[in-house]
């Protein structure tokens, strides 16, 4: 498979992220995101906040130091926060598309939909792709990944279905509850009548919808595909997870997350050696922000019996596979950077352990999720983000710990790569794995536009 | 190209569970039919589906997968069993645990048990939700649950195409094998009715207040079915090796999307066309070669006028055999083309085409001629199945012979 250029970037989360901020500090091209447009619904408090300090995860302080802390919540939590005991959901709750998108059309859209709908428009702005969409709708396809889709519109139509009546069902609203709304909605907003796959396979959905993407691109059924995710919880989720909380702190299970967070992230992925693509690109002044290289998933059982298990093995048969894919050993790798989004417990320990396994003990990993919370399948697509910034020369992410203290090496030791990149002050190679408990594991290499 | 054989398939469906007796009824043409028995239909306005009568897939499930599966779950592990045991899944031959993969299709996957969370939660507040109760929406739990079963460590997806989901599942499963990513992929499509989605449909207005019927002049809306089929597709490689018989090939599904309207089908069927042609082109076949179109055939007003509008534009004056089963088992949703894909193989294997269960008069406004009644002893080299879906979704499966030889795919590119 060959390689796929990374041509545009959007993204939507929590604005405590300050993702404006950082893409500008790191000097990668973005589109106004999250801004302060938004508006609370039903008395809350604005999600936005002007608050200076809550990227301090990513952002070195004038020493040069990466402090690890998670940063305050922020003000978003004031969504239905006092329905959750143990959990702090930081849901972009009073998300206003109209500002980017106008105001038009949007009616009968869920969250999810409009969340995407603005991530997809600054993948398509700063690509300089948006014309060329227009001319040849039919070789843009999309590839849209989420775990938990249309939850948070089966609610709301659930609730119809059974506090009020069925008949009560607003038909414009039920086409929501589909799994594929969202891309569906892209593709009539933007005009794309290529390929259109939806992904549904929890915390691995962006990989997989890379892997399609990647297999349309190659196989030329699209000259470019617009690959995404997004995540929106529901009031129910919230619920669900908040008595998982409760359960994992009676039976005293460590690192179970507490802070949970929605977004959409989009990249606007050609072919490498597209020379169509490249003129419009090249147009239009926008810069090639990385490479994808190989994306591979593999599956673990959890054994019989059980449910659940941390797909260490898989992951590391994962890695290794894009490694082959793409051409490169295991000393190519500058940084890891792990799906989790807790810094202690079981599933990131078995991703350090995977990680160690094909590339060694120096390797440096690191979790960019410990300061936006656990977001599902997004949790993948702000780790390319956190790729696509390091490529341009920002901030190296917040360092995973050293693990269960038995032994095992420091996230931070250095390894020639890293010590390549750490003297380059940016990394060449950065790999990006992703787990779910119920066995499935990714891993996607991606590589920065200056690397030879 | 590299052929991609279907080895194995696998039917729940509420005309039989078992390949041969669901075959068998379909052709006798048989519906299935029945008043909803799984929930009230009180202020819905309709009251018929073909839903699954029984527990039909519970033999094929161990007692620990009876425990962890929803419905969606129990259809798709019993039809991928009986695909397992069709292409003799099991030998020492078989290709390793990494080199095999799985693709699921569905809709609203375990839509029943988010309905059931949902009404707990609604009446009995937070202490009617379960800590477990994330657990079973995992996303990943259908094809989790079915790579536990045959032993898959390669990669595994779901494609939630809507009602195009089973092509989808076939098509990008066979992508995998032709991409060197697996030699053996289980995929197939599964569908549960629910309570929800049943009322969404009637509140669209296009459930048929009686029965469906598929490109009739009096034709009222389609009928919700439900179940699952799953199919082993093996590389030519994998199949020699293991001495494996193979019962079809698949083609190059031909994707696309509307990019129109969230529920209707492009009125000219761009779309719908495009995914034919780029099946066709992708496959390397001429419209000629088509002996029968497997149709959506919901027996909406918008999809069957859409359907026969494609038929005329890319086949002309010679239009295959065309039929749709979806009078005799609903229409299945996201299951839907996976189980029309069992007739397709069936059709190539047998040279029997089945009819359109309840086609009366054909809508004379459609200008196309479709099987009333099963056609017999005719020759059957290449099929269509043809799916489009909410969203805009286009998605449309070649199926060849097993014997016929592997055609050269012909590809596009961009002309701005």
């Amino acid at each position: 498979m060959t390689a796929q250029r990374i041509l545009g970037f959007g993204v939507v989360g929590w604005a405590g992220m300050r993702p404006e901020q950082w893409l500008s500090d790191c000097r990668v091209p973005h589109a106004p995101l999250f801004s302060p447009e938004v508006a609370p619904e039903e008395g809350g408090e604005p999600a936005s906040t002007a608050r200076e300090s809550v990227w301090p995860g990513l952002v070195p302080d004038n020493e040069g130091t990466v402090t690890p802390t998670p940063p305050p919540l922020g003000d978003v939590r004031a969504f239905a926060a006092s329905l959750f005991t143990r959990i702090e959901p930081q849901l972009l709750w009073g998300f206003r598309a109209e500002p980017l998108l106008g105001a038009k059309g949007l009616r009968t859209f869920d969250r999810l939909t409009r969340l995407t709908l603005v991530a997809v428009q600054g993948a398509l702005q700063e690509s300089g792709l948006g014309d060329l969409a227009a001319r040849c709708p039919d070789r843009f396809g999309l590839a849209w990944g989420s775990a938990f889709g249309a939850l948070e519109s089966i609610e709301e139509l659930h609730r119809v279905a059974e506090l009020e009546e069925p008949r009560f069902i607003n038909p414009n609203r039920f086409p929501n509850t589909v799994a594929n709304a969202a891309a569906g909605q892209v593709a009539i907003w933007y005009g794309v009548t290529g390929p259109n796959i939806t992904a549904v396979d929890g915390r691995c959905s962006g990989a997989s919808a890379l892997a399609h993407a990647a297999r349309k691109l190659d196989a030329g059924e699209a000259d470019c595909m617009l690959v995404g995710v997004s995540e929106t919880l529901s009031l129910g989720m919230c619920q669900a997870l908040d008595a998982q909380a409760a359960r994992a702190e009676a039976l005293r299970l460590p690192g179970f997350p507490s802070r949970y967070g929605e977004g959409s992230v989009f990249m606007a992925l050609g072919r490498a050696e597209d020379p169509a693509l490249s003129a419009a690109a090249a147009d239009s002044a926008a810069p090639t922000l990385g490479f994808h290289l190989a994306t591979a998933l593999r599956f673990q059982s959890p054994g019989d019996g059980r449910r659940l298990v941390y797909p260490e093995r898989a992951l590391a048969r994962a890695i290794t596979t894009a490694l082959t894919e793409a051409g490169l050993s295991p000393q190519d790798v500058d940084v890891v950077l792990l799906g989790g989004a807790i810094v202690e417990g079981a599933a990131l320990d078995a991703e350090r352990r995977a990680v160690a396994e094909v590339l060694g003990g120096g390797a440096r990993m690191c979790v960019p999720g410990s300061v936006w919370g656990e977001c599902f399948a997004v949790n993948a697509g702000f780790n390319w983000l956190a790729a696509l910034s390091l490529f341009a020369g920002g901030a190296w992410p917040t360092p995973a710990p050293a693990g269960d203290g038995a032994g095992r090496p420091d996230g931070f030791a250095a390894s020639a790569a890293a010590q390549r990149s750490a003297e380059r002050g940016r990394p060449d190679i950065v790999l990006v794995v992703s787990t779910d408990t119920q066995g499935l594991a990714a891993a996607t290499i991606l590589r920065s536009p200056s690397a030879t | 190209m590299e052929a991609v054989y279907v080895t194995g398939m696998g039917i729940v469906s509420a005309l039989g569970s078992d390949v041969e007796s669901w075959w068998q009824a379909l052709c006798r043409g048989e519906s299935g039919q029945g008043p909803v028995t799984r929930f009230s239909t009180d202020g819905i306005e309709r009251d018929q589906a073909c839903e699954v009568k029984g527990t039909p897939w519970e033999p094929w499930l161990t007692r620990s997968e009876r425990r962890q599966s929803g419905r969606a779950a129990g259809y798709a592990l019993a039809a991928a069993r009986q695909a397992m045991a069709q292409a003799g899944f099991g030998g020492a031959k078989i290709p390793a645990p990494e080199r095999r993969a799985v693709v699921v299709g569905t809709s609203m996957g375990e839509g029943d048990r988010l309905g059931a969370l949902h009404r707990a939660w609604f009446h009995e507040d937070a202490a009617g939700v379960s800590p477990g109760a994330v657990v079973p929406f995992g996303s990943v739990t259908l094809p989790a649950l079915l790579a536990r079963a045959a032993g898959c460590e390669g990669p595994i997806h779901t494609v939630p195409g809507a009602c195009a989901a089973g092509n989808y599942a076939l098509g990008l499963g066979a992508e995998l094998i032709r991409t060197g990513e697996a030699d053996l992929v289980i995929a197939g499509a599964s569908e549960v009715i629910e309570r929800l989605q049943y009322a969404g449909f009637a509140r669209l207005g296009a459930i048929a207040p009686q029965r469906c019927q598929p490109f009739d002049a009096g034709r009222k809306g389609l009928m919700i079915g439900e179940g699952a089929a799953f199919f082993v597709l093996e590389s030519a490689a994998s199949v020699v090796r293991r001495g494996g018989q193979p019962l079809a090939q698949l083609g190059v599904v031909g994707l696309t999307c509307d990019a129109f309207h969230i529920t209707r089908p492009h009125p000219e069927g761009a779309g719908s066309q495009a995914a034919l042609q780029r099946a066709l082109s992708a496959t390397g076949l001429v419209p000629e070669a088509v002996d029968y179109f497997c149709a959506h055939g919901t027996g909406t007003e918008a999809n069957d006028a859409v359907e026969a509008q494609v038929l005329r534009t890319v086949f002309g004056t010679r239009i295959p055999h065309v039929s749709s089963l979806k009078g005799a088992i609903g229409h299945a949703m996201g299951a839907a083309s996976a189980i029309e894909a069992v007739a397709c193989v069936q059709a190539l294997r047998t040279g029997v085409v089945p009819g359109t269960v309840n086609l009366e008069a054909i809508d004379p406004a459609l200008e196309i001629d479709v099987l009333k009644r099963t056609l017999r002893q005719t020759k059957v080299r290449v099929v269509l199945n043809n799916s489009l879906a909410f969203g805009g979704y286009n998605a449309v499966l070649p199926l060849m012979g097993a014997d016929e030889p592997a055609p050269q795919p012909s590809l596009g590119s961009l002309k701005p």
